[in-house]
Formats: C-alpha cells, sequence, structure tokens
C-alpha cells in the first residue's frame, strides 16, 4: 500500500478516485471478455500497471495459483485430445478453461492492485475511520525495524503502545491522506485520458467476442 | 461504530481501537503476502491475531466490525479485492468469528485462544475448501482438501499460541481493555 514506489507521473496527475472509479468501470469488461489471447493480454497490460503502480508483485504465488487452477482442470477431460501421458490424457477444452479461469484470477487481483491506492478518501465515517487505519498502519510499517528479534512480543507490545498513543492525541486530521503525502486529489487532463484509454479499450475488446 | 465518535479519556474511542487493530491485521497480511505459501490460498492467520486478542472482551458486533476491517486489509494488501478470493475470505472470516465466539462464550476461561483459534481456523478452512472447489478448481480438487484442513489446523494451533502467550502480559492490550469497558460497561 505504499505510495513510496509509485510511478511520480502517476502520483502526481492520477488522482486515487480516479484510479479506484476506473479499475470498477473496466471490471465488467474484462469479466465479459471470453477470448483467451485478448485475456492474456489484459493480465500483461494490468500486471505492468500494477508495477508502476508502486505494487510488488509475486511471480511465483501468481504462478502455483496458474499451474494449481489448470492442472484441477485438466484432470476432467473434455474436448480433443493433445497429449497422453500414461493414461492420464491432456484435452484442449479442459486445458482451454483452466488456463483461462487461472488468468481470470490472476488478472483480477492485478486490477484490484492497480485501482487502490492508500490515498484513497471515502466519503463520510467509513472514510474517516480508513483515514485512521491507513495512518495507523504506515506508523507501524515506520517502526518495524526498532522491533527486536530477540524480544518480539516485548517490542511489538511497547510500538502498539506507543502508536495507539499518538493516535488518540491526534485529531481527525489522520483521516487525511491525499493531503499527508501531497498526491493529487484532483487528476490533469493527461492522466484522465490515460485512465480513460486503458478503459476504453477493455470495453472495445469486447467487440469481437458480441459479433 | 454507534459510539465511534465519542471520546470520554485522553481521546479513546472505539474507532481508535478499531483503526488500530485493523492495522495490526494489514501489518500481520503484509508479513504473510511475503511468506511463500506451500498450497495455493493458503494462509497462515496472523491477521486474525487482532480479532483473537480482544474476542473475550469485545462485543460480538464489535468483533464482526473488526473481522470485515480485516478482510477489506487483506483485500487491498494481496489485491484480491475485486476477485473471488476476496468472496472466499471474507465467508471464511465471518464462519471463523462466528464459531470462535461461540467457542468463547461458552468455553468461558476454560477453553484457551489456541483451542478458540483452532476452531475458528477449521472453520474458516472449511468454508473456504468448499467454495473454490465449487467456484474455481473443479470436484477434482477435494484431494486438495486434508492438507489444506490439516495445515489450516496446525497454522491455528500455532496463532492461538501466539496470541495467547501475548494476552498474558500486553500492556496495549490491557489499556485497549480498560479503554473499551469505560466506552462499553460490562453489563
Amino acid at each position: 500500500m505504499s505510495l513510496r514506489r509509485q510511478h511520480p507521473w502517476m502520483l502526481g496527475n492520477v488522482s486515487a478516485s480516479l484510479l479506484f472509479w476506473g479499475g470498477l468501470m473496466a471490471l465488467p469488461a474484462y469479466l465479459l471478455q471470453g477470448d483467451l489471447a485478448i485475456r492474456l493480454a489484459q493480465v500483461v497490460l494490468f500486471g505492468a500497471l500494477a508495477r508502476v503502480a508502486g505494487k510488488r508483485l509475486q511471480w511465483v504465488y501468481f504462478l502455483s495459483i496458474m499451474v494449481t487452477i489448470t492442472v484441477f482442470h485438466v484432470i476432467v477431460p473434455s474436448g480433443a485430445v493433445l497429449a497422453e501421458i500414461g493414461g492420464f490424457r491432456i484435452t484442449l477444452g479442459a486445458l482451454r478453461t483452466g488456463v483461462f479461469k487461472a488468468l481470470t484470477i490472476v488478472g483480477m487481483v492485478f486490477i484490484s492492485l492497480v485501482s487502490v491506492r492508500a490515498d484513497l478518501r471515502l466519503p463520510g465515517t467509513l472514510g474517516s475511520l480508513a483515514g485512521k487505519i491507513f495512518w495507523s498502519f504506515e506508523r507501524i510499517m515506520e517502526h518495524r525495524d526498532g522491533m527486536s528479534v530477540r524480544r518480539p512480543f516485548r517490542s511489538a507490545d511497547a510500538l502498539l503502545t506507543d502508536v495507539y498513543g499518538e493516535l488518540a492525541e491526534m485529531d481527525e486530521t489522520v483521516a487525511h491522506t491525499a493531503g499527508r503525502k501531497r498526491t493529487a486529489t484532483r487528476s490533469s487532463g493527461a492522466g484522465r485520458a490515460a485512465v480513460g484509454l486503458v478503459v476504453v479499450a477493455q470495453w472495445v475488446a469486447l467487440i469481437p467476442v458480441f459479433r | 461504530m454507534d459510539r465511534s465518535d465519542h471520546a470520554p479519556d485522553g481521546g479513546a474511542s472505539l474507532a481508535n481501537m478499531l483503526a488500530m487493530l485493523a492495522a495490526v491485521a494489514m501489518f500481520f497480511s503484509t508479513l504473510e503476502y511475503l511468506i511463500p505459501k506451500p498450497v495455493p490460498f493458503f494462509r497462515v492467520g496472523l491477521a486474525n491475531l487482532p480479532i483473537l486478542v480482544v474476542i473475550r472482551f469485545f462485543r460480538p458486533r464489535h468483533v464482526f466490525a473488526l473481522t470485515l476491517l480485516k478482510v477489506v486489509g487483506q483485500g487491498l494488501i494481496n489485491g484480491t479485492l475485486a476477485s473471488y478470493v476476496f468472496l472466499f475470505s471474507l465467508f471464511g472470516s465471518l464462519a471463523s468469528a462466528c464459531i470462535m465466539l461461540l467457542v468463547a462464550a461458552l468455553g468461558d476461561r476454560r477453553v484457551s485462544l489456541i483451542g478458540v483459534s483452532t476452531a475458528g481456523a477449521v472453520a474458516s478452512n472449511i468454508v473456504q475448501v468448499t467454495l473454490s472447489v465449487l467456484f474455481i478448481f473443479g470436484p477434482s480438487s477435494w484431494v486438495i482438501a486434508p492438507p489444506f484442513l490439516i495445515l489450516g489446523t496446525i497454522a491455528g494451533v500455532l496463532v492461538g499460541a501466539v496470541a495467547e502467550h501475548f494476552s498474558s502480559y500486553s500492556t496495549w492490550l490491557q489499556r485497549l481493555r480498560s479503554d473499551y469497558h469505560q466506552l462499553e460497561p460490562v453489563s
């Protein structure tokens, strides 16, 4: 959730709310997509955007999800036989379904990673609570190096006591993450165009599916 | 959340308590995200620690509120907020919270946090395995259920042991308990 690794252009030109609404508008088009090649392109695109957004991607984790989901689908044969290993048949239909489902899930994770930024400001009581949560989380992350490996529980207790005390003394300003971080509260024209392009591309990619 | 805006003593409020506990859950989610997983979607359950340490003095509605915040926090950290995984986590965590509250209430002090945590882990894993078999992996994947449940139970015992140990002396938790009882007097 850290904003430190996010591309400076993105922080300065794209507001957290535009990212959030952009992700929300792209998601239905993404889910309606049924073409495997386009799905693969979408996953690559959103993976790259997640990296630009400063998110750490655990490739081994995503690869293990891909392999596991695909393997479990291949167990149940469907369609033309592609290969036979011992008595086990690998079929085209099962393989396609498995890979498509696995890519869909990984892509959804990437969309979430791109769309939600730490300075996203929600309205009302929930928004204020979210701001306090992010503030406390940032404080814990900032001071985690001060925790002792020899006395993990005692040092964690001291850290939590300090952060809780600070939070109690703060007023509602802790809820305004964008103000604290000096990130864009309004998107520039270029920022809007970039997000719009990504969203429109997802809907345009549906045209061959519905033809 | 009904009395969250009240700050009767040193800025203590329900919102601050929930925010702090949810932030701790997010911190543990971050740690867990970095741990390699033997089975995809498997979680040790470290993010349940904040729920476990308050389960004996928080009212059920506040435990559920914290559970929801934990699930959303996990979704933000793992980036699963817009995926099926988020729903699995939500239903698993709610089932876990229900069972943990039940065990904590019925068992009173005779059941340690290890027992409470283990019961919650089993409930959460049963729900999550069932949903993932139905919606993602397909019926052939029931074979992963036993190792998933065994690993989940072991993780539940370990997380419960950590919660029990931490609860026994934490000054932060003592302050949290005292602040909570000022806001929500024990009837």
